[in-house]
């Protein structure tokens, strides 16, 4: 049989790397069909390589290309069988144009990609309708800016406020109603919660992170939600999952298009209050935004030419909830970063307000008299990122003028799931005494761990701004 | 067997030609036994019995033999104290099993799911449904909803296609609507205050019907989870548990498309036992396109099969319900063979978006292998109505009241802490005794020790005790204890009867 035996190979190894196989030796060959007294011996390359019709001179012991074992010996084979020999069976049959007996031959396996039947992808070009000779550059959900949050704030033409470091914080009046909010049990619900996501969701022994991650939200959803009672302008909200946005603008000479699905949103009937007076808005003008040169701020995004430059926010003219609260995202893609989030977060915050702008205002570039304000809130994996954004302006071609404002807190971590593992099969191996050595590192600690019930509080104080502020309750 | 015979043995004549009579060894087994293991009370009270109880060997394989055993091994897991140990203990083996799923797919599935779960459904909902008030926040709640209505069918601008199919669109607007309707009546309803909503879970359980075993596997759409279980619909010896109508459906369920698969068996109500929600009280259910009006209105005309779609509706509040709630029975430690004191309910609505379906569901037994048990499980179920009629030029035409307000009832349903134990009766496990060394001296136990540990007794002399220990070999030590004993008194020191002793 000229088969190869991958744990043993066989042949001659040549000094190139490659390796030549042997042909086998030929094993008894067989005696199939008998017709009358005589032993009809049918040839078949089975038993002896030198019978395979195309190539009789292969001998056994000769060594071959085993690269090469496909085009040589599994090529289309036509028997042809001496009708002295065999009655016609099942399968064969005399074939005028072979003049001879015939059999089915192998065929490869149909290939739809290779069939002249497929019609031929082409990519659309300039006959389509909506082609546009200057590309558009688009943002979307599982766009990866490389400079991170000074990227984001360069497409948007912002100024982070309150910013500390690497970090920020929200607008004072936020987290003063978050303190002020209280739910009763509110710890003892949310670590119910957390623990109900990946825990007793399942009875797998780990819940993915986008299922709990989902699960967590919803449920600080559903808490949030009970302050109804005492709250009842909350019931002029509506959570939408699935929401699609869409916003186009110039920056310098490009233009640039935020457009896809974002989680989860919260709509409100009545437009959220701006974070920032008058005073600070107009303090933006003499700010510069940070360069980052010699990167340009296109970079990573996707080019289009053919794109549509109309705006909306993923609902019709006349729904009853127009207004876009906080937008919730969560992160299932598992190559963004923290940095990924926030700029995400912050772009289609951006586009939303650009968009309800230019529904109120027209398309004119402008200052805007009153500001537009949306708010974020990114999760991922029990990390929170806090964003409060406030559009001011919708002229974002030049960089001076009036910027629009943002407000980051991230890496607010509200809780550490542990699972527990046989770790020893993840470790990655360290050398040791010329030796590669998993070490067995068992968690210490499992379950639950790393609770902060102040991150729960900043996310009551975005939820319930619009409604009430601390100085009322 | 031997109970059955001891029963028939007025009937039985050995010898006699009949079509059928008992193999005399049989016979003569099964008297001797059935004479033995039926003492009379008066005669138990006088005397206590020299002997222990003639029970069947563990080590045997004969009929009786593994009955007894199998007898053994419930008792022993009726008596463990925790739940999850006895479901864990119950489930070690792989069985074959009639795989089920909520929604059946031929015709006239219903009535096996009605038999497979023992359900008699009456098509009304309770009263204590019924009775409850809805506060004054009605019509906030209605135009909320009305403005849910015209979001999802009007207003919301989705690109992707999917949006639009009717089984998407069922379970988006589901999922929002429990979310607005919860949020509305949490105000007034501490339960749902503190409730659990879950989205998608998995709800699995396994059960022994009279011939065969069967495993349900469903997902339901949403799931609201509670801190105190809702109250009783009907007591447990009302007409409706006792002498409901259940169809009787005794051919293979393979005619229905229900096949046999061997599998883990799973009780599973959608969450861990450890879980701080343990009560159920409302499943969301929607309906996929698959099973739509409109095709079935098709099915009206061809094969006048219209009634269908509501039987199909109400099989499925049947299976789903069914196996929700029993799988919450065994979280509270009842099992198949320790069945319910009290009656465990919980609650579905079923739509696809427009039409919605109510059931109410109370389980009242979870034996349904036993065949002489007269309890029924009871649905109380209500016919889909639509919740409006169309969307024209921007507004909801024909709303339909009475839905949102039994919509609003079945979450309002308030729920109660239990009153009596949570689970059932706690069951001692004292099998008949086999040796042990540990044991006092009783009469009966002297009988044992004679046999099995004569260095315990006291009446042989110290010759024939050291002769006897040298022939006693100990199977779980592997060799003779006594080996190396001259007289009995090294018997304290020798450490293989120590070991032997559990001492060491």
């Amino acid at each position: 049989m000229l088969t190869m035996n991958a744990s043993r190979p066989s042949g001659l190894l040549l000094k190139s790397g490659l390796r030549l196989a042997v042909c086998p030796r030929p094993v008894s060959t067989s005696a199939r069909v008998c017709k009358g007294e005589e032993k009809v011996v049918r040839k078949d390359i089975r038993d002896n390589p030198s019978n395979h019709p195309y190539r009789p001179d292969w001998q056994s012991g000769q060594y071959y290309d085993p690269r090469k074992f496909k085009s040589e010996f599994l090529k289309p084979k036509r028997v042809k069988y001496d009708y002295e020999d065999i009655e016609c069976r099942f399968g064969t049959w005399f074939d005028p144009e072979n003049i001879g007996w015939s059999t089915w031959q192998f065929k490869k396996p149909f290939d739809w990609n290779n069939s002249p039947l497929r019609d031929k992808w082409e990519e659309p070009g300039r006959e389509d309708k909506n082609w546009h000779d200057k590309p558009v550059y688009i943002f979307h959900p599982f766009t990866k800016v490389l400079e991170g949050e000074k990227h984001g704030l360069l497409l948007t033409k912002s100024k982070w406020m309150q910013k500390e470091g690497d970090n920020g914080t929200l607008p004072q009046h936020i987290t003063d109603l978050g303190d002020s909010v209280a739910i009763p049990d509110q710890d003892q619900r949310v670590r119910e919660a957390i623990l109900y996501a990946h825990e007793h969701d399942t009875q797998d022994a780990m819940v993915s992170r986008n299922q709990s991650g989902q699960h967590v939200l919803s449920q600080l959803l559903h808490m949030c939600s009970t302050l109804t009672g005492q709250n009842p302008e909350l019931l002029d909200r509506r959570v939408v999952d699935g929401m699609d946005v869409k916003a186009s603008w110039h920056r310098g000479d490009d233009q640039i298009q935020t457009k896809g699905k974002i989680g989860t949103m919260m709509l409100s009937k009545s437009p959220l209050p701006p974070f920032a007076g008058p005073e600070d808005i107009a303090g933006t003008v003499g700010d510069e935004l940070e360069s980052i040169f010699p990167i340009a701020p296109i970079i990573d995004l996707r080019p289009a030419n053919i794109y549509t430059t109309e705006d909306h926010t993923g609902f019709l003219d006349g729904y009853s909830f127009p207004h876009a609260h906080t937008l919730f995202l969560l992160n299932i893609d598992r190559a963004a970063r923290r940095r990924h989030m926030n700029v995400k977060m912050m772009m289609f915050a951006h586009a939303n307000c650009l968009a309800r702008a230019r529904n109120l205002y027209g398309d004119a570039e402008m200052d805007l008299p009153e500001p537009i304000t949306a708010q974020g809130v990114a999760l991922e994996d029990g990390v929170f990122h806090f964003l409060a954004y406030q559009l001011n302006t919708t002229k974002l071609r030049e960089d001076g003028g009036v910027k629009n404002m943002v407000w980051l807190d991230c890496g607010n971590r509200l809780y550490n799931y542990m699972y527990l593992m046989d770790h020893a099969a993840n470790v990655w191996p360290l050398k040791k005494r010329k030796r590669w050595v998993k070490t067995n590192k068992k968690r210490l600690e499992t379950g639950l761990l790393e609770y902060n019930p102040d991150v729960f509080k900043k996310f009551v104080g975005m939820y319930m701004n619009g409604v009430a502020t601390a100085q009322q309750l | 067997m031997a109970a059955l015979i001891q029963n028939m043995r007025s009937c039985l004549v050995v010898g006699k030609s009949c079509s059928f009579t008992w193999h005399p060894k049989m016979l003569a087994r099964s008297c001797m036994t059935s004479v033995q293991t039926i003492p009379s009370v008066d005669v138990e009270q006088e005397k206590k019995p020299l002997y222990p109880p003639v029970v069947p060997s563990l080590t045997s394989n004969s009929e009786v033999a593994k009955k007894y055993k199998r007898q053994l091994i419930r008792q022993k897991i009726a008596s463990l104290s925790s739940p999850k140990d006895k479901i864990t203990a119950l489930l070690q083996q792989n069985r074959k099993a009639y795989m089920l799923y909520a929604l059946g797919r031929r015709y006239n599935v219903h009535a096996y799911q009605q038999w497979v779960t023992k359900t008699t459904v009456v098509k009304q909902l309770p009263e204590s449904i019924t009775d409850v008030t809805l506060d004054d926040r009605f019509e906030q709640v209605k135009s909320q909803v009305m403005d849910l209505i015209l979001q999802e069918r009007l207003y919301m601008k989705r690109n992707d296609k999917k949006w639009r199919e009717p089984y998407r669109f069922g379970v988006v607007f589901t999922k929002e609507l429990a979310r607005l309707l919860t949020t509305a009546v949490s105000g007034g309803a501490p339960h749902l205050a503190t409730a659990n909503i879950i989205h998608d879970p998995k709800v699995e359980y396994c059960w022994p019907h009279t011939e065969y075993w069967c495993q349900l596997l469903d997902q339901p759409d949403i799931q609201i989870l509670t801190q105190h279980p809702l109250p009783q619909y009907c007591p447990m010896d009302s007409d409706a548990s006792i002498d409901g109508e259940i169809p009787v459906y005794e051919w293979s369920p393979s005619h229905l498309a229900i096949f046999e698969r061997t599998r883990k068996r799973t009780i599973f109500p959608g969450f861990k036992i450890e879980s701080p929600t343990q009560c159920g009280h409302t499943q969301f259910r929607v309906f996929s396109k698959d099973i739509s009006r409109e095709k079935f209105q098709q099915d009206l005309h061809r094969d006048k099969t219209g009634d269908q779609l509501e039987l199909r509706i109400m099989g499925a509040a049947v299976m789903g319900l069914f196996g929700w709630t029993a799988a919450q029975a065994f979280y509270r430690g009842f099992t198949w063979y320790q069945d319910l004191q009290y009656p465990i309910t919980s609650q579905a609505i079923l739509t696809d978006g427009r039409y919605f379906t109510f059931g109410c569901y109370q389980l009242n037994t979870l034996s349904l292998q036993q065949e002489d048990n007269p309890l029924r499980n009871v649905l109380f179920y209500q016919d889909s109505q639509p919740l409006y009629d169309d969307v024209q030029d921007g507004q909801v035409v024909g709303f339909n009241d009475n839905v949102l307000r039994t919509l609003l009832q079945v979450l309002g349903n308030r729920t109660e802490p239990l009153q009596v134990e949570w689970g059932p009766e706690p069951v001692p496990f004292n099998p008949p005794t086999r040796f042990n060394y540990h044991l006092e001296d009783t009469q009966e136990n002297i009988f044992f020790k004679q046999m099995y540990a004569p260095h315990l007794r006291k009446d042989l002399s110290e010759k024939r005790v050291v002769r006897k220990l040298k022939n006693f070999k100990d199977h779980r030590l592997g060799k003779n204890i006594g080996s190396n004993v001259k007289d009995i008194y090294q018997l304290d020191s020798n450490p293989s009867v120590k070991k032997f002793k559990g001492e060491d």
